[in-house]
């Protein structure tokens, strides 16, 4: 679109615009669809956030921290645990090492065995919470080689097993949350399409008039750009607040897993990307759909 | 000012015109005539470009047609005033917003020109039906605001199709009054009807040249009339 085209638009074309007739239900209904495509888009990339969010707090957890588990026979359990503590004492990368008391281990326990369990029937192995400064750093390979020699039954967990899903599962969210958003304005598109070519013929009289005295495709087009990029940009304002105040009204709070991870700060900035996508696409499919459908006028 | 060489005009796998060669020169005055069907419509439409010849070469203020883009056809349109026989109005707007539509039309501001359009309803004795609605005007005021439209743009060609056909014969004098005063100044006219008397009537005040279509190709007429 040209600079003049785009300054139409923004400024507004009127006089193309009231050569066509304010009638019909096409231009209420893509209103209406638009506001409705981006409730839901609004809706969808909010849930790619929580999901991003939830996964950098949950990876952000685990990262640098790893678990050293002794498992040994029971006359070798504490020679190793020794063994174990001593090596990353003086393993350079490592900046913290507990060891968790048993006490602890039951008290992570009790919710699936119950806290009357005696603890002499239970063979708990011997866990150390260790914080690494790098955990793809060369402390790790130092300490497992160490380990195998001099500890054998004791196991080093960074909590990859836990930590790569969940990267893994946003990455799979955020795609699939791009995805709809993708196929929304995909929607968009087709719905604005369907309806300028509603609009066009049921203004055919309007257009062979205008084509009567002159008037250049360009011209046409703009009539019915300017109208349906406006009311599909609207309508999808309406969508977004509408979904932006059921965001605030439903904002997870508390001990909610979820608490914490809704819209903050400039990410409240996020969803107006929503209407202005949806009026590009109606401003784009509506051009082009006229001026493909006026070139195939004699 | 319209030059047509062994034009033609097919669609649908059926020859509507065909072996056109005629030279509408500028300030020129001619009627089409001939039977309905036999291409009179297709031909007017030919010459104020809504169609383009399949056959031939047709060239319109010099420019050969088929070479012209979208663009510089519309621009071409616009030195060419249509009066239809139904008018084809925007019903949604005033009369004086219609008669201003191919300023609009052409990029110019409307407003600009209010004096022209008062100067022209005025010609056509419409200046007190300005704000009127087309569905308020009666057949007559139709075709005068139609004429009024087609000169706003000060164009070198009037093509009218059948302009007297919805009006009364006092009208239709009127209107063609108005065609004969435009032809004084200089401009081209091309009048498709089968009103003989209106052919006799033009012909008693201007030198008028009689084409006649049949079977979809064009002949000229100097018949008694």
């Amino acid at each position: 679109m040209s600079r003049a085209g785009v300054l139409d638009l923004l400024v507004g074309d009127r006089q193309a615009e009231k050569v066509v007739p304010r009638r019909g239900h096409t231009v209420w209904l893509t209103g209406l669809a638009a506001g409705i495509m981006a409730f839901i888009a609004v809706l969808v990339l909010v849930l790619a956030l929580v999901g991003n969010a939830l996964a950098a707090r949950w990876t952000a957890q685990l990262d640098g921290t790893a678990t050293l588990r002794v498992s040994a026979p029971a006359d070798q359990v504490a020679l190793q645990t020794e063994a174990a503590l001593g090596i990353l004492q003086v393993t350079p990368g490592v900046t913290s090492v507990r060891r968790v008391p048993q006490g602890e281990q039951l008290a992570l326990l009790a919710p699936w065995l119950g806290t009357d369990l005696p603890q002499d029937l239970l063979d708990l192995p011997v866990m150390i919470d260790v914080t690494l400064d790098d955990p793809d750093g060369a402390a790790v390979q130092t300490i497992r080689q160490r380990l195998a020699a001099e500890a054998p039954g004791a196991m080093l967990d960074l909590h990859d097993r836990w930590r790569d899903p969940l990267v893994d599962a946003a990455s799979t969210l955020r795609g699939l949350s791009m995805l709809a958003l993708v196929l929304m304005l995909v929607l968009t598109a087709a719905m604005v399409s369907l309806s300028t070519h509603a609009a066009l013929s049921s203004n055919a009289q309007v257009v062979s008039t205008l084509r009567l005295i002159g008037a250049r495709d360009a011209f046409i087009a703009r009539a019915f750009v300017r109208r349906f990029t406006l009311r599909a940009g609207a309508g999808a304002l309406v969508g977004m607040v509408a979904a932006l105040v059921l965001l605030l009204i439903a904002r997870p709070a508390g001990d909610h897993v979820f608490a914490g991870t809704g819209l903050t700060g400039w990410q409240w900035l996020w969803p107006l990307l929503v209407p202005l996508l949806i009026a590009i696409v109606a401003l784009i499919t509506t051009r082009q759909t006229a001026l493909a459908r006026l070139r195939k006028l004699p | 000012m319209i030059e047509f060489e062994q034009a033609g005009f097919s669609y649908g796998g059926g020859q509507i015109l065909s072996e056109l060669d005629l030279s509408i020169r500028p300030g020129s005055f001619h009627f089409l005539t001939g039977p309905s069907g036999a291409g009179k419509t297709t031909f007017l439409r030919l010459c104020y470009l809504d169609l383009k010849p399949t056959q031939g070469r047709m060239a319109v203020f010099e420019q050969d047609v088929a070479r012209a883009d979208r663009d510089r056809v519309a621009r071409l349109r616009q030195q060419i005033g249509v009066v239809h026989q139904d008018c084809q109005f925007l019903d949604h707007l005033s009369l004086r917003e219609n008669v201003a539509l191919p300023l609009q039309v052409a990029g110019r501001d409307a407003r600009r020109f209010d004096d022209d359009i008062d100067d022209l309803l005025s010609w056509v004795g419409l200046d007190a039906r300005s704000d009127a609605l087309p569905a308020e005007l009666s057949g007559g005021e139709r075709q005068r605001a139609a004429l009024a439209r087609a000169v706003i743009m000060a164009p070198e060609m009037i093509v009218a199709d059948e302009p007297t056909g919805n009006i009364d014969w006092e009208m239709g004098l009127r209107v063609l009054d108005l065609l004969i005063e435009l032809n004084r100044m200089g401009k081209t006219i091309l009048i498709a009807t089968h009103d003989l008397n209106l052919i006799r009537s033009a012909k008693s005040q201007v030198e008028a040249h009689v084409l006649r279509l049949r079977s979809g190709r064009l002949q000229q007429a100097e018949v008694a009339l």
